[in-house]
């Protein structure tokens, strides 16, 4: 379970993000959206423990990220946007590396041999991770999240850059994860994705969220009733409200913060 | 830890297996050993005996001057480290945030794994002055402790002086840089308070070491500098070191022990302060990664401009706008010469005006040496055309490779491909001639008794920088590829050798005139003369060359 409780993260005197709250349940899938310098990677580098947020704070398994950070990261998975890889290491080096972070030797091999034929990899997982497309890479931090047991998956845009076969591949494994309990947040630009994909959505908007439900309970909010999640984002972000609607339930109206 | 340890040996493991998989850096790793063992191996194993014993005790007025080196040497080991406190304490990259930093490694330990690589590498430092000295260098370590009792132990407290400083200074790195580099509003006070208190310390130190060269009995005024409550306390990790390296070979057994407990207990000090700060390294070695690295690439493309664009994003560039310039209203192929007149001061103005600093400094020299007949006129001369050529050489590596990235903006310009070179070439020239001229009036200035040398230096110092920026547009259309680190290394060479060739001339005919005692002047006019026309076809060279570059290629 992820607990964002009125996150706020400061570069210098730019807000990044500005009192954001959310949970992701176990065996749910959260859709981040918002347009470009939202806020959304900067709120996922704060729950990764990557940032340390100016004030506010994040919980993972009910661990609070800056005070038991190790306990908190233990079933815990980040992918990056664009990840960074080791590139000095070959592809099977990289996944046991990982393997070694998370103190899971024991299933290794086993582990490593199913993920790398899944994603396509076993061809290349003794070459440096140098050499690979840019995809490639994609797929190997995309298996390096489910080289341990994990139940908390924070995914940046993980589908840029990824063939229609490894996409499948990889939502097909994330459904899996979601039904065997995982609590899944998920940053994303393609909003048909997400309409389909995610269990919530929450929208940010200059650091704020601006919106938090079902995509069911946006559309009512929106009164856009039928229309896309394109339109319902689309509409919302025109607003760019100071207010921010907790839509919990698509059946009851949303109730205004301030 | 042990995951931590595993990556490093499986990096440096596979970063030799890559270096041997590749022919071109086969070829860099061969020409590398070779180069050790022609140079370097060569000076290290024909040591010869000659002289060695001739001296059985080393003098004891030795000692203080001794003493003094000791000192000097650890400060600048200790404020290299200091300054280092600037940016968040071991190296990382992009890697590690994406994927170490979100794992449950504790960062106690990535903290402890960086400052143990960092420590190593502070000790290389030594060991390359070995490998370069060779055994000479080991012969004057013999030759200092001959005649002291217990040599072996003096070496070892001297070494150890060294080993223990180098510890102090990196621990020392490590703790403040995780106090200053917050951040959070104390996090940036604590930064100016303790650039304030370095730049304080400093200043105090040179004007105290300009007083001790100026006074009359300079050792005895250094000597007493070092020993001053200055040095003791708010150097006192040099003095300890100091006092442990030398204090036995002195006579100063409880000094040397003393010296040791000081750095040995300040260390572990330090060491403990950074431990309890790890928790803030992810964050500020997270924000700093991305900038660094593109800045790594940039300076390896010697893509100035893409460094300084990164300012900007950062927020460190503003946008100046020089009145001089914006009241300039430039028409047709003008325009071109505007916009690099203004790119240019954003991006080199500070370089510049660092540089004009150095050569008002080296122009006043003549006047603090009260030189009567201006004989360092000979010597200043040639630094300044060096500097002049240094910077457009600079100006013109970044400028052109803005250039060729923007070449999808300026072709589509209705101008013929010439014209747009030769104006890119004169946009490009701005600040250079600028500094020529600058150059040129502190020369005439500067040595007001010869001012046949000012003149000549006025009048060909901006042509000579124009000449320089205008081949190295031919030479950069002709290795347009800046992402292939081979053209980048040819391009390099090429590129100053092409200046030299455009600079040769002129040079060649200077020393002539002043051989036959013809005013340098007259040989000024002919510069002048040559570098309008090697910039003339420079422009005539490149219009088809660029015409036919194509980026996408």
């Amino acid at each position: 379970m992820v607990e964002v409780i009125s996150l706020v993260k400061e570069y210098g005197t730019f807000r990044a993000t500005d009192g954001v709250s959310f949970t992701v349940s176990p065996g749910e899938i959260v859709g981040l959206l918002g347009p470009n310098g939202a806020g959304k990677t900067t709120v996922l580098r704060c729950i990764a423990g990557i940032l340390r947020p100016t004030s506010g704070s994040v919980r993972i398994n009910g661990y609070d990220i800056l005070s038991h950070q190790a306990e908190a990261k233990a079933r815990m998975a980040y992918v990056p946007e664009v990840p960074a890889l080791y590139e000095l290491l070959t592809v099977r080096e990289h996944l046991r590396f990982v393997a070694m972070c998370y103190d899971r030797l024991d299933l290794f091999e086993q582990t490593a041999n199913e993920l790398l034929a899944k994603y396509d990899l076993v061809e290349k997982q003794d070459a440096f991770v140098a050499t690979l497309s840019k995809g490639m890479k994609q797929k190997l931090a995309i298996a390096c999240a489910f080289i341990h047991d994990a139940n908390v998956l924070l995914l940046d845009e993980p589908l840029i850059g990824i063939d229609p076969r490894g996409a499948h591949e990889f939502k097909q494994e994330l459904l899996k994860a979601r039904d065997g309990g995982c609590a899944i947040l998920i940053s994303t630009h393609l909003l048909d994705t997400a309409e389909r994909f995610c269990d919530r959505v929450v929208i940010l908007a200059r650091g704020k969220n601006i919106a938090e439900g079902t995509v069911q309970s946006l559309r009512q909010h929106a009164n856009l009733e039928g229309a896309s999640l394109e339109d319902v984002f689309l509409r919302l972000t025109e607003e760019q409200a100071e207010v921010r609607f907790d839509l919990g339930d698509p059946e009851e109206p949303p109730v205004a913060k301030g | 830890m042990n995951a931590l340890w595993w990556l490093t040996g499986r990096v440096l493991v596979n970063s030799v297996r890559r270096a041997l998989q590749s022919p071109t850096r086969l070829i860099g790793v061969l020409f590398l050993v070779a180069w050790w063992f022609s140079i370097v191996g060569a000076n290290f194993f024909r040591y010869e005996r000659r002289g060695a014993g001739a001296i059985e005790a080393l003098p004891s007025e030795v000692y203080p001057i001794l003493r003094l080196v000791v000192i000097g040497g650890f400060l600048v080991v200790l404020v290299l480290r200091l300054l280092m406190s600037f940016r968040p304490p071991g190296n990382y990259q992009g890697a590690d945030a994406d994927v170490l930093f979100s794992t449950p490694v504790n960062p106690k330990a990535v903290l402890l794994h960086r400052f143990v690589i960092d420590y190593v590498f502070t000790l290389l430092f030594p060991l390359i002055v070995l490998l370069f000295g060779g055994r000479q260098t080991w012969r004057g370590f013999e030759f200092l402790a001959r005649g002291v009792e217990n040599p072996a132990l003096v070496g070892r407290m001297a070494l150890g002086a060294f080993l223990l400083l180098s510890l102090f200074g990196v621990a020392a790195s490590y703790a403040i840089g995780l106090a200053i580099n917050r951040d959070t509003p104390g996090g940036r006070r604590a930064r100016r308070w303790f650039a304030i208190l370095l730049g304080a310390a400093g200043a105090y130190l040179l004007g105290a070491a300009a007083g001790a060269v100026r006074s009359e009995d300079s050792l005895a005024a250094f000597l007493a500098l070092a020993d001053s409550w200055f040095a003791r306390v708010l150097l006192f990790p040099v003095t300890a070191a100091a006092d442990m390296a030398l204090g036995l070979a002195e006579g100063r057994a409880a000094d040397a022990w003393l010296g040791l407990g000081v750095l040995v207990g300040g260390s572990a000090a330090l060491i403990w302060a950074a431990r309890r700060q790890a928790a803030w390294l992810y964050d500020m070695a997270a924000r700093q990664i991305g900038g660094v690295q593109a800045r790594r690439e940039a300076q390896q493309r010697g893509d100035m401009f893409s460094i300084y664009g990164l300012y900007a994003r950062q927020g460190k560039l503003k946008p100046r706008r020089p009145p001089f310039i914006y009241g300039w209203r430039a028409k047709g192929a003008w325009a071109i010469v505007w916009r690099e007149a203004v790119l240019q001061t954003r991006a080199f103005g500070a370089m510049m005006l660092m540089m004009l600093v150095v050569l008002a400094f080296l122009s006043a020299l003549p006047f603090i040496a009260e030189d009567e007949r201006n004989a360092g006129a000979v010597f200043f001369l040639p630094v300044h055309l060096l500097m002049v050529f240094s910077f457009a050489l600079a100006v013109a590596q970044g400028g052109f490779l803005e250039t060729l990235r923007r070449t999808d903006v300026q072709k589509p310009l209705p101008f013929s491909m010439s014209t747009l070179c030769l104006m890119d070439i004169l946009g490009k020239s701005l600040l250079p001639a600028v500094m020529g001229v600058a150059s040129g009036l502190m020369l005439l200035v500067g040595m007001w008794r010869t001012p046949d040398y000012g003149l000549a230096a006025l009048l060909s110092f901006p042509a000579l920088a124009c000449a320089v920026v205008a081949v190295q547009l031919i030479v950069i259309l002709n290795f347009p590829h800046v992402d292939d680190p081979t053209q980048r290394g040819f391009r390099g060479m090429v590129q100053f050798l092409a200046g030299a060739i455009a600079v040769g001339p002129s040079v060649v005919v200077a020393i002539i005139f002043a051989l036959l005692d013809i005013p340098l002047t007259f040989a000024a006019v002919l510069s002048l003369l040559f570098s309008a026309g090697v910039v003339g076809v420079s422009a005539a060279v490149c219009g088809p060359l660029y015409a036919r570059f194509n980026p996408a290629d």
